[in-house]
C-alpha cells in the first residue's frame, strides 16, 4: 500500500498493518472460535478436573498481594519472576468479589492464558496472511496450530507460555516485515515487543540477543557504501531493536535493586530458580538423564515429539530462502529458533528442569516455516508442482499431530503436562499430582482459619508454599505474608509483633526454604519454644499450625 | 538669459545666407527637460513637435515648407541639439548639407557664447537633480546613503556653494559636509531666536552666531560675505530636521524656491523612513494589540499569576506538605499529558507522514516568466566576517534575477558589516538595506522593515550563515502553485554542515534531524500549529500581511508567526529541501541561543494564551493541545525537570524518608510511570528519529541525550530570568565558529 504526499509522490508504508476489509472477518472468526475452545478447556481443567497449575496460581497470588493484601503496594508483585503476567492478571482481580474463583482457583491466570493463546492463533493467521499464504493452506495451518495438544494445554493452564507465544509471534511478524521492507517502524514494533517478551519470561534474553545480532548482520549486508557506513547503519538498527529491551532490563533491575536490594533477584534469590534447581536437580537428572549423552536424546525426543516436521522443514526452509533470497526465514529461525536453542542450552547446563512446555515454541516454528515455504513456492510457474508442495507442507505438519499427542501424554517427557492433558481429556482430577494435593490442603487450612474469625494480621505464613491457603481463604487480610513490608519484623519476633498463629510446612525439599523453617529450624518438629501445636494438616506436604506462646494477640 | 527676438533675428539672417526659408534650433532635452526650440526666422504654427518626421511643416505665415533637413549641432565634443532647415518650394540637394553643417557650427559657437546652453543645461540639471531627489525619496533602502547623495546632488546645483548640511532631529545629530568642501567654515551669523533645532543645525555646520543689528535682513546670515538658507524638513506635524545651504553669493527667490523643493524631497526621505520604522516596530501592535509581545503578560494573566503565587506562598506557610503535594500533583498531571502526547507523536512519526516534495526536474521545468516574484530577506548584525559567504550563498540561488528581490538587512550603525558588504562584489539584485537604529533591536523588526520595501508575492528569510539548497525557491514556488490556497507557508528542513565538529554539534544535529525529518511532519499530521524555524520558511506575502507581519518584540518571531498563521486558519507544511546552517559549537554561544529560544517560546505561549477560549476556537482542540504542549510545554518542562531529577537521584542514593512523605502512593506510581515511560519515549524517539532521518551515525550521541536535556534545563532557567528582566533582549549568536574560510565559494554537498 502506498500513500502519496500532497504532490503525488509515493511514500512506502508498512504493509503488515494494512488488511483488506473482507479478510478482517476471517480473523475475527478464528479468534472467536479459538477463544471459545480454550475457555472451555481452561474451565474443564480448573473446575471439572480441579487441577491448579502451581506457578500460574502463585502468580495470581502475586497480583493479589499488590491490591488485596494487608499491605497493598506495587512492590508486592515480587521480583523473582518477570512482572508482566501478574500485571495482566491484576485488572481481572478487581472483580474478584463478584467471582471468588478468580483467586481461589486462580482462574484469572487461566483466563489470561486462554485469551492470550487465542490471540496467538489470530496473530499466526495474520502472519500467514502477510506472507500471502493461500486461503486453504492458511486455515489448515492455523487449525493445526490451534488444535495442537500442547497448545491447548498451554492455553488452559494459566502459565506464562501463552502470553510468551503471543508476543513472540507478533515480534516475528514485525521482524519479518522489517526484513522484507526495511521500514524502521516495523523494527520499532519488534523492539518494543521484545522488551515486553523479556518482561514475560527470561527467555526474552535469547530473543533479544537473536534479534540484535540478526538486525546488525542484515543491515550490515544491506547497507550500500564502505565498511564504516555499514557498521554505523548496523549499529544504529541494532540499537533501535535493542533499546526497548535494554530499557526494560535496566528498569527491572533497578527497581528490583531498590526494593529488594539485588538487581538480579531471580538468579540469586533464595526463592529463585537456582535454589529450586538445586533441590530438584536429582529428580531431573534421574528422569531425564541430564548431564549425560542421554540428555541429548531426551531433549531431542521432547522437541521433535512436539513438532516432528521440523526435521524436514528447517532444511527445506533454509534452502528455499536461499533460492528465493527471502530473508523472512531469518525471523523465524532467528527469533523462534533462538528461543528453542536457549531452552535446550539451559537444560544441558543444568539451569532448567527441561519441562516440555519450555519447547512449546517449536510448534509455531514448524507452522511458520511451513507457511513460509508455501508462500515461497506459491508463485512457481508449475502450478501442479506448487499445489503438491503446498499439500505436502501442510500434511507434514498434520502428520506430526498424533506424535505430539503421544509426547504430551508421556510421563517421562512431559511430567507436568501429561497429568493436565489427561485431566482435560477425561475431565477427572488426577489424585496423585502435587497440584491437586496443594489445592485440597490449602482449602482445608483456609476453611479452618476462616472459621476462627481472626482479626487482621493474626496468622504468619510464608507465601512461598503457603499461597494456596491465602488464596483459598475468604479472609486474606488475616495473614501476614512475605510481601508485607513488616514480614521480617514479624518473623523475627512474632509475639511482640502481635501475630497469634504461625503456619509452617513440612521442612522437606521445597519446604526447607520456607522463611519460618529457615528462621526456626525446630519450629515444625517441636515448636522451637515459641509456639504450641494447635493443629496438624496431613497431606503429601503436611502443615502445622502453631499458636504463639505468650502472645498478646494484638 | 535667452532673448528669443535676438535669436530670431540671428537665425533669420543665417537662413538668408543658407538660402532657406526658415531655420530652427532644437536643443536636446537634459534629464527631465524636454527638447526646447529656439524659434527661427518664422514662427512655427505647430510647435516643436511638428519638426519631427512630418512631410511638411506649417510656417506661421500660412506657407507650408515641403522640404525639411536636419543637421546635428555639436559643441564641446558631443551633440547638443539639431538645426532644422525648412524650404517651401524646392527639395534639398545633397551638397547643401555641408553648407548647413557650417551654419550649425556657427550656431554652436553662438549658443556657447550666449550661455543659452549653459542656462538650458542648468535648467536641465536642476530638473534632473529634483528628479534624482524624488528617486532617492522613493528608494528608502539606505537612508544614510540617500542623504549623502541628496547632499551631493544639491551641492552640485549652484555656484559658489560653501556647504550643504542635512540635520536630523532627535537622537544624534548628523553632519553632512558637501562633497569637497571643508567641514568647518569661518562664517558668522546673526542670532535671533533660540530654536534648539536651529541651534543644533548651526552647531553641526560650524557656523556661529553673530549679533545682528539689521532687522530687515533675515535673522540668520553668515557674517561677512555670504548667505545662508535654512529650510525646515517637515513631517506629519513634526519637524524631522533642517536643510542648511550656504554660499558666498546672496540667495534669490528662485534659489530659495529650489531649495524648498529639494527640502521637500529630503523631508519625504526622512518621513518615509520614519514611517517604515514605525510600522516595523508598531505595526502588529496597532493591528492586534493582544497578539503583541511588547508586554509579556496581559492584565488577566498577571492577575492569575499573582493569585496563584499568593496561594502557593500561603499554602507553603500554612500547610507545607500538602501544598508541595498539590504542586507535585499538578506537575505529574502535566507530565502525564506530555507523555501521552509524546507517545501519540511517536506513533505519528512511525507512520511516516508525507511532506511536500518537488523533484529537481519539476523545479526547473517552469519557465522563468511563469514564476512568481520572490523576496528574500537576510538579516545580519555584526557579521562582517561571514558576509562574503552570505552573499555567495545568495548569488547561488537558482531563480531568475528579474523575479528576485534580495534584501540584505543591516543595522544602520553596524558600519563594519556594511563596509564588508559593500566591499564584496555582488550582483545588482542584492539590495543593501540599512535599518535605522531603534529599539527593539531584533531580527523581526529588521525583517518587517525589509518587507515594507519589498513587493514579491512570496517571501522567505535566510540567516547570514545559511547555505540554502539552490533550487529551494523554485521548489517552493512550484509547491505553492499546486497546493491549495489555504497552505500559505512551507518550512524547509534545516540541517548543519558542521555536524561532526564536536559533541555539542552532534547533539544539536541529532535534535534538528529528528525535528525536521520526523517530528515536524508528525506535528502537521496531528493538526497542531507549526513553530517555524526562523529561516527558510517560505510564506505567501498576502497572508503575511494579513496576519500582521512579524512581532518585533518576540525573540522567537518564527514560532509566533507559525501560531498566528494557524489562528487565521492557514496551513503550514514541510518542504523537502535542505538549508545548511552552522551548529553552535561553542557551549556559551549555544546556551545564549537556547535561552533565547526558550524565552521566546514562553513569550509566544503567554501572548497566545491571553484569550484561551478564542485560541481554542481558532486552533481547534487538536491545535490547542499541540500548541500548549509544544510551545508551552517545552520550556516549562525544561524548568520543571531539574527538581524532579534531583529528587529521583536523592531517592536512588539514600532513600531519605522525606521523599516518601512527599510522594503518597497515588502520586508515586504515576510519577514513576512518567519518569520511566516519558524519558524512554523521548530517548527512543531521538534514536529512531535520526535513523529515519538518514543519519545513523548520530544514534550514539542520541543515547547520551539526557545530558543534553540537562543543558537545556540550564538554558530554560536563564530564559526565565531574562523573560522577567529583559524580555525583548536578543542575545546575539556569534557565527563563523565552524572554522571555514570567510571568503570563498565552498558549499556543502546537499
Amino acid at each position: 500500500m502506498l500513500r502519496s504526499s500532497a504532490l503525488g509522490r509515493p511514500v512506502p508504508v508498512l504493509t503488515a498493518v494494512a488488511l483488506p476489509r473482507a479478510r478482517v472477518t476471517e480473523g475475527a472468526v478464528v479468534f472467536a472460535v479459538a477463544l471459545a475452545g480454550y475457555l472451555v478447556a481452561a474451565s474443564v481443567l480448573v473446575f471439572v478436573a480441579e487441577t491448579m497449575t502451581g506457578d500460574a496460581w502463585s502468580r495470581v497470588g502475586n497480583a493479589l498481594y499488590v491490591i488485596g493484601s494487608r499491605d497493598p503496594h506495587l512492590a508486592a508483585i515480587g521480583f523473582v519472576w518477570p512482572p508482566l503476567p501478574s500485571i495482566l492478571v491484576m485488572p481481572l482481580l478487581l472483580v474478584r468479589d463478584a467471582w471468588p474463583a478468580l483467586v481461589s482457583e486462580g482462574f484469572a491466570a487461566n483466563l489470561v492464558s486462554a485469551v492470550a493463546m487465542a490471540g496467538a492463533v489470530y496473530q499466526l493467521r495474520g502472519t500467514l496472511m502477510d506472507w500471502a499464504v493461500p486461503g486453504p493452506s492458511r486455515i489448515g495451518l492455523t487449525a493445526l496450530f490451534a488444535l495442537h495438544p500442547l497448545i491447548i494445554e498451554t492455553a488452559a493452564n494459566g502459565e506464562t507460555e501463552a502470553v510468551f507465544v503471543l508476543l513472540l509471534i507478533m515480534a516475528t511478524r514485525s521482524f519479518a516485515a522489517w526484513l522484507r521492507f526495511a521500514d524502521a517502524s516495523a523494527l520499532v514494533f519488534a523492539g518494543v515487543l521484545i522488551a515486553l517478551i523479556y518482561l514475560t519470561r527470561y527467555e526474552g534474553l535469547a530473543v533479544a540477543a537473536g534479534a540484535v545480532l540478526l538486525t546488525a548482520g542484515v543491515t550490515y549486508q544491506r547497507t550500500p557504501g564502505d565498511r564504516r557506513a555499514r557498521v554505523v547503519g548496523a549499529s544504529a538498527d541494532a540499537l533501535i531493536v535493542g533499546t526497548p529491551f535494554i530499557a526494560a532490563f535496566a528498569a527491572w533491575a533497578v527497581v528490583s535493586w531498590i526494593i529488594v536490594g539485588n538487581p538480579f533477584e531471580t538468579f540469586a534469590s533464595i526463592y529463585g530458580s537456582s535454589s529450586q534447581l538445586q533441590l530438584g536437580a536429582e529428580i531431573t537428572r534421574e528422569r531425564s538423564g541430564q548431564g549425560s549423552a542421554g540428555a541429548v536424546s531426551h531433549a531431542a525426543r521432547q522437541v521433535l515429539g512436539l513438532a516432528p516436521a521440523l526435521i524436514v522443514l528447517v532444511p527445506i526452509g533454509i534452502a528455499v530462502s536461499l533460492a528465493r533470497r527471502d530473508r523472512r526465514s531469518l525471523a523465524v529461525l532467528g527469533l523462534l529458533g533462538a528461543t528453542v536453542c536457549f531452552s535446550l542450552w539451559t537444560f544441558f547446563t543444568g539451569r532448567s528442569f527441561g519441562w516440555l512446555r519450555f519447547y512449546v515454541i517449536a510448534i509455531p516454528m514448524a507452522i511458520l516455516l511451513s507457511g513460509l515455504i508455501i508462500a515461497s513456492v506459491a508463485r512457481m510457474r508449475q502450478r501442479f508442482l506448487a499445489s503438491v508442495l503446498r499439500i505436502a507442507m501442510v500434511a507434514i505438519v498434520a502428520v506430526g499431530l498424533p506424535a505430539a499427542a503421544v509426547t504430551v501424554t508421556d510421563p517421562l517427557l512431559a511430567p507436568e503436562e501429561a497429568n493436565r492433558v489427561a485431566s482435560i481429556v477425561t475431565g477427572t482430577p488426577i489424585e496423585s499430582t502435587p497440584g491437586t494435593a496443594r489445592y485440597r490442603t490449602g482449602g482445608e487450612i483456609a476453611r479452618y482459619l476462616d472459621a476462627l474469625a481472626l482479626p487482621d494480621g493474626s496468622v504468619l505464613v510464608d507465601t512461598w508454599l503457603g499461597f494456596p491457603t491465602v488464596l483459598r481463604s475468604s479472609r486474606p487480610l488475616q495473614f501476614v505474608i512475605t510481601s508485607d513490608r513488616d514480614f521480617s519484623a514479624a518473623v523475627t519476633d512474632p509475639s511482640t509483633f502481635g501475630v497469634t498463629y504461625l503456619l509452617v510446612p513440612e521442612p522437606a525439599y521445597l519446604g526447607s526454604v520456607d522463611a519460618l523453617n529457615r528462621t526456626y529450624p525446630e519450629l515444625y518438629s517441636r515448636g522451637a519454644g515459641i509456639g504450641t501445636l494447635q493443629r496438624e494438616f496431613r497431606a503429601s506436604t503436611s502443615w502445622r499450625l502453631y499458636k504463639v506462646a505468650g502472645g498478646t494477640g494484638q | 538669459m535667452i532673448d528669443p527676438a535676438a535669436w530670431s533675428r540671428r537665425l533669420a539672417s543665417l537662413a538668408e545666407i543658407a538660402g532657406v526659408e526658415a531655420l530652427a534650433i532644437v536643443l536636446d532635452g537634459v534629464g527631465d527637460v524636454r527638447e526646447r526650440t529656439i524659434h527661427a526666422s518664422h514662427n512655427l504654427a505647430d510647435g516643436v513637435g511638428s519638426l519631427h518626421g512630418a512631410a511638411s511643416v506649417a510656417l506661421g505665415d500660412g506657407r507650408s515648407a515641403g522640404a525639411v533637413l536636419h543637421q546635428p549641432i555639436r559643441a564641446e565634443g558631443h551633440r547638443i541639439g539639431e538645426l532644422v532647415a525648412l524650404r517651401v518650394d524646392e527639395p534639398f540637394l545633397a551638397a547643401e548639407a555641408t553648407t548647413l553643417a557650417r551654419v550649425a557650427d556657427l550656431v554652436a559657437v553662438d549658443l556657447v557664447a550666449s550661455d543659452a546652453l549653459g542656462q538650458a543645461r542648468a535648467e536641465g540639471a536642476r530638473a534632473l537633480a529634483l528628479h534624482q531627489l524624488s528617486h532617492l525619496a522613493a528608494l528608502g533602502t539606505d537612508l544614510d546613503r540617500s542623504l549623502d547623495e541628496a547632499v551631493a546632488t544639491i551641492a552640485a546645483l549652484g555656484h559658489d556653494t560653501v556647504g550643504v548640511w542635512i540635520v536630523q532631529a532627535g537622537g544624534a545629530l548628523r553632519r553632512r559636509a558637501a562633497h569637497g568642501y571643508p567641514a568647518a567654515t569661518q562664517v558668522e551669523i546673526a542670532a535671533a531666536d533660540r530654536d534648539p533645532l536651529i541651534d543644533a543645525a548651526l552647531r553641526s555646520t560650524s557656523l556661529t552666531r553673530a549679533p545682528s543689528s539689521d532687522t530687515e535682513r533675515p535673522a540668520w546670515r553668515p557674517a561677512g560675505d555670504g548667505d545662508l538658507v535654512l529650510v525646515p524638513l517637515l513631517g506629519r506635524g513634526t519637524t524631522l530636521g533642517m536643510l542648511v545651504l550656504a554660499r558666498t553669493q546672496p540667495y534669490d527667490d528662485a534659489d530659495i524656491e529650489l531649495a524648498a523643493r529639494g527640502a521637500d524631497y529630503v523631508a519625504e526621505m526622512l518621513r518615509r523612513t520614519a514611517e517604515r520604522l514605525d510600522h516595523s516596530v508598531n505595526g502588529l501592535l496597532r493591528r492586534a494589540p493582544r497578539m503583541s509581545a511588547v508586554q509579556t503578560l496581559s492584565r488577566g494573566e498577571a492577575r492569575v499569576l499573582l493569585v496563584g503565587a499568593t496561594a502557593v506562598v500561603v499554602g507553603l506557610l500554612v500547610r507545607p506538605l500538602d501544598m508541595l503535594i498539590a504542586l507535585e500533583a499538578a506537575a505529574v498531571a502535566t507530565y502525564l499529558l506530555v507523555t501521552y502526547y509524546g507517545v501519540r507523536l511517536f506513533r505519528a512519526v512511525l507512520r511516516r507522514p508525507a511532506i511536500v516534495a518537488v523533484s529537481d526536474e519539476e523545479a526547473r521545468a517552469v519557465p522563468d516568466d511563469d514564476l512568481p516574484t520572490y523576496t528574500v530577506l537576510v538579516a545580519a548584525y555584526r557579521e562582517a566576517a561571514i558576509i562574503p559567504r552570505t552573499i555567495a550563498a545568495l548569488e547561488s540561488l537558482d531563480y531568475p534575477r528579474h523575479r528576485l528581490e534580495l534584501k540584505l538587512l543591516l543595522e544602520a550603525d553596524d558600519l563594519e558589516t556594511y563596509a564588508a558588504a559593500m566591499a564584496t562584489p555582488r550582483g545588482p539584485e542584492i539590495d543593501i538595506v540599512r535599518v535605522p537604529a531603534a529599539e527593539p533591536r531584533t531580527k523581526p523588526k529588521a525583517c518587517n522593515y525589509g518587507l515594507s520595501l519589498s513587493r514579491g508575492e512570496l517571501v522567505t528569510i535566510f540567516d547570514a550563515e545559511d547555505r540554502p539548497d539552490p533550487l529551494q525557491l523554485r521548489r517552493a514556488a512550484v509547491a505553492f502553485k499546486r497546493l491549495d490556497p489555504k497552505t500559505v507557508c512551507l518550512q524547509a528542513k534545516l540541517h548543519f554542515h558542521n555536524v561532526g565538529q564536536n559533541l555539542l554539534t552532534r547533539w544539536f544535529a541529532a535534535e534538528y534531524v529528528t525535528w525536521f525529518a520526523s517530528v515536524l511532519p508528525a506535528v502537521v499530521a496531528l493538526g497542531a500549529p507549526v513553530p517555524l524555524g526562523g529561516t527558510s520558511m517560505h510564506v505567501r506575502r498576502a497572508a503575511l500581511d494579513e496576519v500582521g507581519g512579524w512581532d518585533p518584540h518576540n525573540v522567537t518571531e518564527d514560532a509566533d508567526l507559525g501560531v498566528r498563521l494557524a489562528r487565521h486558519g492557514y496551513r503550514t507544511e514541510v518542504l523537502d529541501s535542505v538549508t545548511f546552517e552552522e551548529a553552535n559549537s561553542d557551549f556559551i554561544n549555544w546556551m545564549k541561543q537556547r535561552s533565547r529560544w526558550y524565552k521566546g517560546y514562553l513569550q509566544t505561549w503567554l501572548v497566545h494564551m491571553r484569550d484561551p477560549l478564542r485560541l481554542w476556537r481558532e486552533l481547534g482542540p487538536a491545535g490547542f493541545l499541540g500548541f500548549n504542549i509544544i510551545v508551552g510545554g517545552t520550556p516549562i518542562l525544561a524548568l520543571a525537570n531539574p527538581p524532579f531529577w534531583l529528587l529521583t537521584w536523592l531517592w536512588f542514593l539514600g532513600r531519605p524518608s522525606f521523599i516518601q512523605a512527599l510522594f503518597p502512593a497515588w502520586l508515586f506510581y504515576p510519577a514513576l510511570f512518567c519518569l520511566v515511560i516519558g524519558n524512554f519515549v523521548a530517548l527512543y524517539r531521538g534514536i529512531v528519529g535520526v535513523r529515519l532521518g538518514g543519519y545513523p551515525a548520530l544514534v550514539f550521541v542520541s543515547l547520551l541525550a539526557p545530558l543534553y536535556w540537562l543543558l537545556m534545563s540550564i538554558a530554560a532557567i536563564r530564559a526565565l530570568i531574562q523573560l522577567v528582566v529583559n524580555p525583548t533582549y536578543w542575545e546575539k549568536t556569534t557565527h563563523g565558529l565552524d572554522g571555514a574560510p570567510a571568503e570563498g565559494t565552498r558549499r556543502a554537498a546537499i
